[in-house]
């Protein structure tokens, strides 16, 4: 007997997105699922525009605005930011972005703030060697 | 007390002490007076001076860069001008006068006229720098004893290098030393005048005194630490403090029968520099509180000294302390994220929100 994946349908996604993030907007650019949407990390934040695109295995996610600073740790080389180490397996597609992707965006931009002034990443990180693909 | 010795240290070092390029600069204003003064005095058939020692916080080396809330402060960098009697006029404001001659008759423009003041010639730069050219003159008494004199509002006996000697004695003989277990660097007593300098101009509206009245308060009150500058500098600041309780009166190192604070003004000042001290003192008590972190601390010393240094300092221990908070948050399982992305420890109200699920950021860059 042959069980179906329980892997969360896009349309569950944006069902689950626009519950709990309703700033988000759901768009598809070129054919791929892709949420824009700000997030504000503390109450003296700047709002950050956000775009998570879903091609089907992991979501990318990108800040948009305001500019980042060039040299910010944890991003691949497409400038996409580096959530998750794939190898813990905290991201499947048996996950919600909006449970998992998004507020760990959140977590980012606020390490992000606090390396700023601090040149120190207080998040917990993989341990990682050599150039990271996009 | 809460350790900052390195900070204060760093601040000492980065935004206190005269940096050595500012310091050349200076001396080459000086010299170009000097060269000026020849000059004109040459052009008007005198004789120029035969000595022309460096003296006051120059010599002293105790020249601070002008305080960031403060950029009107003036700094004087001063040079004795030594002439033998026979070439000066008798009158002391002559002597002063002829000297004002000689920078005129020098060349060069000015933005301001040079003036011949009670102690001194004065040149004004911009930047809030002068150069004080101080008038003597110098003979040979009947006992061979060589005399040298300054043109105040009388002829006063002083010899400019009088100070100068004093004062690296003092830091020499009385700073702790490496040799004696001493971690702190070399010449802490220094340091002490320098802060103290600074201190007392960091504010446009403060009028306290100058650095040859801080240096002897410094020198009579100083309280040494082997291994702590910020110690020894809140220490002294209690000592002298606790001296200017008694008295306002500031003799002069080298001649104890001579005041520093001989006009109303003066006495003025020194009441005031108590004072501000005594606010300082109280500004710096949360140090001595026993839940004080590195951001107290940091907003401590920028209540004294009221420079971005310090502040950037607080900011920085405070976005450390917060970014301590979230790992443990995010590690105890106690993170949350609201509907805008807002982080919190506590479950947002009314709301069906699970804590952050675990996972690290992937990489190092």
């Amino acid at each position: 007997m042959k069980f179906g994946n329980n892997n969360i349908t896009v349309g569950m996604q944006v069902n689950a997105m626009r519950s709990r993030f309703p700033q988000f907007e759901y768009k598809r650019v070129n054919q791929k699922p892709t949420w824009i949407g700000y997030l504000q990390p503390t109450e003296n934040s700047p709002k950050y525009q956000i775009k998570v695109e879903y091609g089907g295995s992991a979501p990318k996610v990108w800040v948009l605005s305001p500019a980042l600073v060039e040299s910010a740790p944890h991003r691949y080389s497409d400038k996409s930011l580096c959530l998750y180490y794939p190898q813990d397996r905290s991201w499947t597609p048996q996950k919600y972005i909006c449970s998992t992707v998004i507020p760990w965006t959140a977590e980012w931009l606020a390490f992000y703030e606090i390396w700023c002034v601090t040149e120190v990443w207080y998040g917990e990180e993989a341990p990682h060697s050599g150039k990271k693909k996009a | 007390m809460f350790d900052t010795h390195i900070e204060l240290n760093d601040f000492f070092k980065e935004h206190v002490r005269l940096k050595p390029d500012r310091v050349e600069e200076l001396d080459t204003l000086r010299q170009r007076n000097l060269d000026r003064l020849n000059t004109g005095l040459d052009k008007l058939g005198f004789n120029g001076p035969v000595r022309t020692p460096v003296q006051g916080g120059r010599a002293m080396k105790t020249l601070n860069q002008t305080p960031e809330n403060n950029q009107e402060a003036d700094y004087d960098i001063d040079t004795a001008t030594i002439f033998k009697r026979d070439d000066l006029p008798e009158n002391p404001l002559d002597a002063r006068r002829r000297v004002l001659a000689g920078v005129q008759k020098g060349g060069g423009n000015f933005s301001q006229e040079p003036e011949a003041r009670t102690n001194a010639v004065t040149v004004w730069y911009q930047g809030g720098y002068h150069v004080d050219l101080a008038v003597h003159r110098i003979y040979t008494n009947d006992f061979g004893e060589e005399i040298i004199e300054h043109a105040g509002v009388e002829w006063s006996r002083r010899n400019p290098a009088d100070i100068t000697n004093w004062f690296k004695e003092q830091v020499e003989q009385r700073s702790p030393s490496k040799s004696n277990g001493a971690t702190v660097d070399a010449k802490q007593m220094r340091r002490i005048v320098q802060l103290l300098k600074y201190f007392s101009k960091s504010r446009k509206s403060w009028k306290l005194p100058g650095g040859l009245i801080i240096s002897a308060l410094v020198s009579k009150y100083y309280v040494p630490d082997y291994f702590r500058d910020d110690k020894a500098l809140y220490e002294t600041m209690r000592a002298i403090y606790y001296g200017l309780l008694v008295s306002v009166e500031v003799a002069n190192p080298v001649d104890s029968s001579q005041s520093l604070t001989y006009k109303d003004e003066y006495r003025n000042q020194v009441g005031q520099f108590r004072d501000k001290l005594c606010e300082a003192i109280d500004w710096l008590s949360p140090l001595f509180e026993a839940s004080c972190d590195r951001e107290q601390a940091a907003r401590a010393w920028n209540t004294v000294y009221k420079h971005s240094y310090w502040e950037n300092l607080a900011a920085v221990e405070a976005e450390k302390a917060r970014g301590e908070a979230l790992k443990a948050a995010a590690a105890a399982g106690s993170l949350y994220t609201g509907s805008q992305g807002i982080l919190s420890t506590t479950k947002p109200a009314g709301r069906s929100v699970s804590t952050n699920q675990p996972h690290r950021f992937y990489g190092e860059g």
